[in-house]
C-alpha cells in the first residue's frame, strides 16, 4: 500500500502496515511451540476519518482478529498501526504499553459479535454502560446516570431500561446496548464485529440506520466486520476482503462489487443469494473449505479453490499492487481476468 | 384433497400453556405443499416456523401440544405386485407421538434438517453409528447392508472419502461437512417430504451455495418434496416455488415465489421486502425497518396481531376484528382487511 511511513494524508485516521498476528501452538509436555497460526497476516490499510471500511471474509479468515488488534485487545506479533489521535499526536499502537495505550482507549472501541454473550448477565444495564465511565475515571453518581441515560436515548432506549439486567432485552436491544456501551466514551473509531449478524432481518434494518445516523452525528469512523456481502455493501464506504489472514482486494465499494478483480470476491459475491426469484442463475460454487490457517498451501492461498488458477498459482505467493483507481488486489493475474460482479437490481415490492 | 398435494395443514393450532399464560405459537395454520416442490416458509423469529415444522413431526417439546386441526399426509402405498400404487391420507395431528405408526413416517418417509449442525448431531457417537441407526430403525436390513448404504449416502452428498469419515466424530467435522452429514442421515432412507430448518444459517456464503446447490440436486433425482423455513429471503428466491410469509402464528400471505416477491400484497411481506439491503441496490435509498419487533407471545394484540407495527394500518377495524384469509384472482392467497373486498373468501 502507498502509506509506508503512515497517516502523510490528513483524512487518514488509522493506517496499518504490514500487520501480524501469530498465535503460537503449543504441543507436549514441555508446551514447546508446534506451529504458528497466521490469523493475521501481512495485513496492510487505510482507514479515512469519517468513513466506514468494511472488512469481509469467510469465518475463521482472521477479521476478528484484525479488529481486536487495533483495539489492542491482542498485542499484534509485528507491524505498525499508526494512529492519529484527537489531539493531533500520531501514535503506533501496536508499540504502545498499557499505560501509554490509556489516553486512547477512550478514543477505539468495539462492539462485539454475540449480543447474548457480550453482556455480563448480573450487571444492570447501567453498570454495564456506565462501566466504562467508571473504569477511566471520567464521572461518577448522579453525572454518571446522566450521561448513561443520555446515550441509551441516542441508541433508541428508554431511561427506565438502566435499572434492567440483559436477560429483559431483546437481541436488537441488546445490540444496542452494546453500542451504548461502545459509544459512551464518545470514541472516534469504532470496530463493529458482526453487528447485525445474530438479528432477525427487520431488526437488522433498524441497527444499520442508527449504525449511520450515530455516525453522521458523532463524526464515527467504522470498521465493519462482516460475513454478509449485501449488509457491507450497503453500509461500507471502502471494502476490504480477507482470506485466509491476508487481504486480497481492497476497493471504493461499488466498484468492487461491480468490478471485482479477485477470483475470491467474485466467487463470494455470486454465491450470495439474490432476494428475486428472477435472478436465479449458476452461481459460482466454490469447491471445498476454506484452508486451516496453521497450514495453509503453497504459492497463492485461494489456488486450491479458484478456477482461473495456473502453474504460477501453485508456487508464487502474490503480493498487494495498485491496480488503477486505488483498486488494490493480490493476484497475479488480475489485468488479465474479465471477472462478473453483481448486476443492478431493481427495487420491487 | 386433491392426488399432487403431499401433505395439508389445515387450521393447526399448538400451544404452549404456562403459568403466565398460554403461548399460541401456531394459531390456525393453513399450508399445503404439492408433491415435488419445495415451500418456503418464512417470518421472523418467534412467529412460529419452526413449531410449525415439529408438530408436523409430533416432536413438539413439552409442555407444548397440538390442541386442534389436521395435518393430512396422502402417502403412497406400494402393493405388493409393485406396479399398483395406492394413495393413503392419514391425519398426523391424530396419531400418538409416541405410537408405532407416527414412528414409522417420522425419519423414513418425513425427515428433518435441523437448524443447529453441532447441536442435532449426537457429539457421543460417529455419523456414520448415527446414519446406520437411522436406517436400522426404518428398513430390515443387515448392518453390513446399512453401513453400505450409509457410505454410498455420504458419497451422494459430497463428502471426500466417505468411507473414512464414516467412523469420524461431529467434532472433527467442518461446519460444512456436518451439516452435509445431516442431510445424508435425512436422505438415507427416501423421504417424500424433507423439513429443512434454516439448513443453512449458521454457514458462510460460499458454504451455503453448496449447500444449496446439494439440496437442488438431490431434490431433482428423489422427487421429494421440500419445506424451507428460512428468514433469509434470498434463500427463498433461490429455492422456492411457494412462499408461506408466516406471523405470529398465523399464514399471513401465500402464492408462488414470483408473485410474493414481486407483487406482495401483505403490508408485513412489504416491510419485510424492504428491510433488506440488496446486492447492488442504491446506496442512497435508506433501509425502511419495520417498526418495533415482534409483540410477545403471552400479550397478542386484538384483531389484525400486525396492525401496531403496520404502515398501511387503515381503519379501526384493523385493531378490532381478525382479517380472515381471502385469495385474489390469481391463485395469492392474503390475510388483511385491505383485500377483505377485492378478493374472495377462502371456505
Amino acid at each position: 500500500m502507498s502509506a509506508t511511513i503512515g497517516l502523510q494524508n490528513e483524512q487518514d485516521i488509522l493506517v496499518i502496515n504490514n500487520l501480524r498476528m501469530h498465535f503460537a501452538v503449543q504441543h507436549g509436555f514441555l508446551r514447546g511451540v508446534h506451529h504458528y497460526v497466521k490469523a493475521v497476516d501481512d495485513v496492510s490499510l487505510v482507514m479515512r476519518r469519517g468513513e466506514t471500511l468494511g472488512l469481509v471474509g469467510e469465518s475463521g479468515c482472521g477479521k476478528t482478529t484484525l479488529g481486536r488488534c487495533i483495539v489492542r485487545i491482542y498485542q499484534p506479533t509485528a507491524g505498525e498501526i499508526f494512529y492519529r489521535a484527537a489531539n493531533g499526536d500520531r501514535v503506533n499502537l501496536a508499540q504502545l504499553d498499557r499505560k501509554e495505550l490509556r489516553p486512547y482507549r477512550h478514543e477505539l472501541r468495539m462492539t462485539f459479535q454475540d449480543p447474548y454473550s457480550s453482556l455480563c448477565p448480573r450487571m444492570t444495564v447501567r453498570d454495564i454502560v456506565g462501566e466504562p465511565l467508571r473504569i477511566n475515571r471520567i464521572c461518577q453518581g448522579r453525572e454518571l446516570e446522566d450521561r448513561v441515560a443520555t446515550v441509551l436515548q441516542r441508541v433508541g432506549l428508554r431511561q427506565e431500561h438502566m435499572r434492567r439486567y440483559p436477560h429483559a432485552f431483546s437481541g436488537g436491544q441488546r445490540q444496542r446496548v452494546g453500542i451504548a456501551r461502545a459509544l459512551v466514551l464518545e470514541p472516534r473509531l469504532v470496530v463493529a464485529d458482526e453487528a447485525v449478524s445474530a438479528l432477525d432481518v427487520s431488526v437488522r434494518a433498524q441497527i444499520l440506520n442508527l449504525m449511520q445516523s450515530l455516525q453522521r452525528d458523532f463524526d464515527l469512523t467504522y470498521l465493519f466486520i462482516s460475513h454478509d456481502l449485501s449488509v457491507v455493501e450497503y453500509i461500507a464506504d471502502h471494502v476490504a476482503v480477507m482470506y485466509v489472514g491476508k487481504l486480497v482486494e481492497v476497493a471504493e465499494t461499488s466498484e468492487l462489487y461491480h468490478h471485482p478483480k479477485h477470483p475470491y470476491t467474485e466467487a463470494l459475491l455470486s454465491a450470495v443469494p439474490k432476494p428475486d426469484p428472477r435472478m436465479r442463475s449458476k452461481r459460482i460454487v466454490l469447491q471445498g473449505d476454506i484452508p486451516d490457517p496453521g497450514n495453509p498451501p503453497p504459492g497463492c492461498y485461494f489456488h486450491p479453490r479458484c478456477r482461473y488458477a495456473r502453474e504460477r498459482c501453485h508456487e508464487d505467493t502474490p503480493e498487494l499492487r495498485d491496480v488503477g483507481n486505488g483498486h488494490i488486489v493480490a493476484c497475479h493475474f488480475a489485468e488479465e481476468l474479465s471477472l462478473s460482479g453483481v448486476t443492478a437490481l431493481a427495487r420491487t415490492g | 384433497m386433491s392426488n399432487d398435494i403431499l401433505l395439508e395443514v389445515k387450521g393447526l393450532k399448538t400451544h404452549f400453556p404456562l403459568h403466565e399464560g398460554v403461548v399460541k405459537a401456531v394459531d390456525g395454520l393453513d399450508l399445503a405443499i404439492k408433491r415435488g416442490s419445495t415451500l418456503g416458509l418464512v417470518g421472523e423469529s418467534g412467529c412460529g416456523k419452526s413449531v410449525t415444522a415439529f408438530s408436523i413431526l409430533q416432536i413438539v417439546g413439552r409442555p407444548g401440544r397440538i390442541v386442534e386441526g389436521q395435518i393430512l399426509f396422502q402417502r403412497q402405498v406400494q402393493c405388493e405386485e409393485g406396479v399398483f400404487q395406492m394413495s393413503e391420507i392419514i391425519d398426523l395431528a391424530a396419531l400418538n407421538p409416541r405410537g408405532p405408526q407416527m414412528r414409522a413416517i417420522r425419519g423414513s418417509e418425513i425427515a428433518m434438517i435441523f437448524q443447529e449442525p453441532m447441536t442435532s448431531l449426537s457429539v457421543m457417537h460417529t455419523i456414520g453409528f448415527q446414519i446406520v441407526e437411522a436406517i436400522l430403525l426404518h428398513r430390515h436390513i443387515s448392518q453390513r447392508e446399512a453401513r453400505e448404504m450409509a457410505i454410498k449416502m455420504l458419497r451422494r452428498v459430497g463428502l471426500p472419502k466417505p468411507a473414512e469419515w464414516f467412523d469420524a466424530y461431529p467434532f472433527q467435522l467442518s461446519g460444512g461437512m456436518r451439516q452435509r452429514a445431516m442431510i445424508a442421515m435425512a436422505l438415507v432412507c427416501q423421504p417424500s417430504l424433507l423439513i429443512a430448518d434454516e439448513p443453512t444459517t449458521a454457514l458462510d456464503v460460499t458454504i451455503q451455495a453448496q449447500i444449496l446447490e446439494l439440496m437442488r440436486e438431490l431434490q431433482r433425482e428423489e422427487g421429494m418434496a421440500v419445506m424451507l423455513i428460512t428468514h433469509d429471503m434470498g434463500v427463498v428466491a433461490e429455492m422456492c416455488d411457494e412462499v408461506a410469509v408466516m406471523y405470529l402464528g398465523e399464514v399471513v400471505e401465500y402464492g408462488d415465489v414470483d408473485s410474493v416477491f414481486h407483487n406482495p400484497l401483505h403490508p408485513y411481506t412489504k416491510a419485510l421486502l424492504h428491510s433488506i439491503p440488496r446486492l447492488g441496490g442504491s446506496k442512497e435509498k435508506e433501509l425502511e425497518p419495520i417498526e418495533g419487533m415482534v409483540p410477545d407471545a403471552l400479550n397478542r394484540p386484538s384483531g389484525c396481531p400486525f396492525h401496531p407495527r403496520c404502515a398501511a394500518m387503515s381503519s379501526r377495524a384493523c385493531a378490532e376484528v381478525h382479517p380472515s384469509m381471502v385469495r385474489m384472482e390469481d391463485g395469492q392467497t392474503v390475510r388483511c382487511v385491505l383485500y377483505e373486498h377485492v378478493g374472495e373468501p377462502m371456505i
